[in-house]
């Protein structure tokens, strides 16, 4: 056992046990990403650990008190940090330097996180595979001949290969959820409002949020604990006090009521994922929570909208990447209205290309009811069915994922089919209440499945606890990816 | 769905976007099969309430205070191309 391999709180108790340091521990993860990176590409940038940064010496500086104090985090490339560059994974930011630092960084650093670097991604958070990133795909710790999952591909790999001790995702249409489920560690995407996305690289604000993905269930409520809270640089921050949720996780589960939607155990469901499943359940129920059939009717409608309602708000969020204020601009151009054409062309690569154009196409004149409009009032619906769900149960629990993660370049060059791979994820973005995947079995090829447990409106306290009671109850989080175990003496 | 080619032209110029005519091709292509799949949205009955958010929404308001913030030279530190303190851009006039 190597130190990278320690989670937050096993790192914690050693470094304020002084049974190793702060330093020792971030040598040991430098150490491991020198073995396995150029493997799995987990990082577009890592910072240098021979010289001490200027993250290093404020988490030097930072609150001794906290349980992140020395910990080594990695930070998806869209969430901005100082003075380290933050590509989002496109050629159009590979040269920016933000010159200030997204609140949940600031926060992660107020407590003494270190910052090991900064984790690829497909572009512009665009993708469920990580092949979308403009650099270089990452590979899956599992098995390098498949993808993480995405976008938050490069975060979650970082975890799985034990290349940092928790790192930090976004999740639009199921970022952090899908990619953990994909390699095996546990992912969180807060309630809409609970986390704020200054500095966050939007890509469709009414569905980004930051969370955690982590080895196990605690880590990823410590870190929501630091991350999570009002910030009067995002507006649809909240105010409501945060939970200390780290500290409650034991709960009896024989008051919770667990909902199962059929409409999530149909048609396309890998054979083995739903079993891993339902042997999950079977294994909640054992601990005396009741399971209970809910209905999600307008379900089918779920793809179409978050797609339609995804790109329509990226066409616009990205109209920002001109090549006037910030990012890549053409040398080619002699006019104006070139320069934005030129700059957009050669700057975006295909998969935000395609985004913007049908973002654009269903905002037009003449398509916006017929699309857009018909996205917002699927969107109610699929907001209705769940409240109406969670009148009856305390959690909803599902697939994370259809199947377990599929070969690069399999669905590169059919956007459809990727597009698929999110349709048990992109609910929670939409009708915006909190979820979290947990790994919950494995393929008989040795890939990881993920189970997701949904829940109400900022009642990510519950689906902590579920997901802490089956991690009890099982050790599939503490198997290790053979990536992971490379030079480990 | 069909998308021509001359759509996806004017949804390009909408967009900002320059594409060639391979790219033409294959959005048209693209786009066109990606809408049809999404047809099922068609069969909603129309409805009066629609919704523009997600989440328990509410807005808060802050004292209109002015509050620091990036200085011109932090703010033109990415710029492409900047001049006595200003973004530049190719001439927009002759």
């Amino acid at each position: 056992m190597s130190l990278n391999h320690l989670t937050i709180h096993e790192a914690s108790d050693g470094i304020s046990k002084g049974t190793f340091s702060s330093a020792e521990l971030t040598q040991a993860v430098h150490q491991h990403i020198a073995r396995v990176d150029a493997t799995v590409h987990a990082y577009q940038t890592v910072l240098p650990n021979a010289r001490p940064n200027t993250y290093a010496l404020r988490a030097n500086a930072g609150n001794a008190t906290s349980v992140l104090q020395g910990i080594p985090v990695a930070i998806k490339d869209n969430i901005c940090t100082e003075n380290v560059v933050t590509t989002c994974g496109s050629r159009m930011l590979e040269n920016f330097v933000p010159p200030y630092s997204a609140t949940v960084m600031t926060r992660l650093e107020d407590h003494g996180a270190v910052l090991v670097g900064k984790t690829n991604m497909d572009e512009f958070a665009m993708g469920s595979s990580t092949e979308h990133s403009a650099f270089e795909p990452t590979r899956n710790p599992w098995d390098p001949q498949r993808i993480p999952g995405g976008s938050s591909g490069g975060s979650a790999a970082a975890v799985a290969a034990h290349e940092c001790i928790a790192s930090l995702g976004s999740d639009t249409g199921g970022s952090i959820r899908q990619p953990a489920a994909c390699c095996g560690v546990v992912g969180l995407k807060p309630t809409y409002g609970r986390v704020s996305r200054y500095g966050l690289v939007a890509y469709a604000s009414s569905l980004d949020q930051i969370g955690p993905l982590t080895k196990d269930v605690t880590d990823a409520a410590i870190m929501f604990e630091v991350i999570a809270g009002y910030d009067s640089h995002d507006s649809t921050s909240v105010t409501m006090p945060v939970p200390e949720i780290s500290r409650s996780l034991h709960r009896d589960m024989t008051d919770i009521r667990i909902g199962i939607p059929d409409e999530y155990f149909g048609d396309g469901l890998d054979a083995e994922v739903e079993a891993g499943v339902r042997a999950a359940l079977e294994v909640l129920s054992a601990r005396g929570a009741k399971t209970k059939v809910v209905s999600l009717p307008a379900t089918p409608y779920g793809i179409a909208t978050y797609y339609l309602i995804a790109t329509a708000e990226a066409s616009s969020n990205l109209a920002r990447y001109d090549g006037v204020k910030y990012g890549y601009r053409s040398a080619e151009a002699q006019d104006l209205m070139e320069m934005y054409r030129q700059t957009r062309r050669e700057g975006f690569g295909a998969e935000a290309k395609r985004r913007i154009m049908l973002g654009t196409y269903a905002l037009s004149a003449g398509y916006y009811d017929e699309y857009y409009g018909k996205a917002q009032q699927a969107r109610t619906m699929i907001r209705a069915d769940f409240e109406a769900a969670f009148q009856e149960v305390d959690v909803i629990i599902t697939p994370t994922t259809p199947t377990p993660a599929f070969r690069l370049g399999e669905k590169l060059n059919d956007p459809l089919q990727m597009y698929l791979s999110d349709i048990y994820t992109i609910s929670a973005n939409l009708a915006g209440f909190p979820a979290i995947s947990v790994p919950c079995g494995f393929s008989h090829d040795g890939l990881p499945i993920g189970m997701q447990v949904m829940g109400r409106w900022f009642d990510e306290l519950t689906i902590l606890q579920v997901a802490f009671a089956f991690e009890q109850e099982t050790n599939w989080h503490l198997r290790r990816a053979p990536l992971s175990e490379v030079g480990d003496a | 769905m069909n998308i021509s080619n001359e759509e996806v032209e004017h949804v390009a110029t909408l967009a900002r976007l320059g594409i060639d005519e391979t790219e033409k091709e294959l959005f048209s292509l693209q786009l066109s099969q990606i809408l049809t799949s999404f047809d099922t949205l068609k069969h909603l009955e129309p409805q009066t309430q629609s919704s523009l958010c997600s989440g328990s929404m509410y807005e808060p308001f802050r004292e209109d205070e002015i509050v620091p913030s990036l200085s011109r030279d932090q703010a033109l530190l990415n710029a492409p191309e900047a001049e006595a303190g200003h973004f530049q851009v190719p001439k927009i006039m002759d």
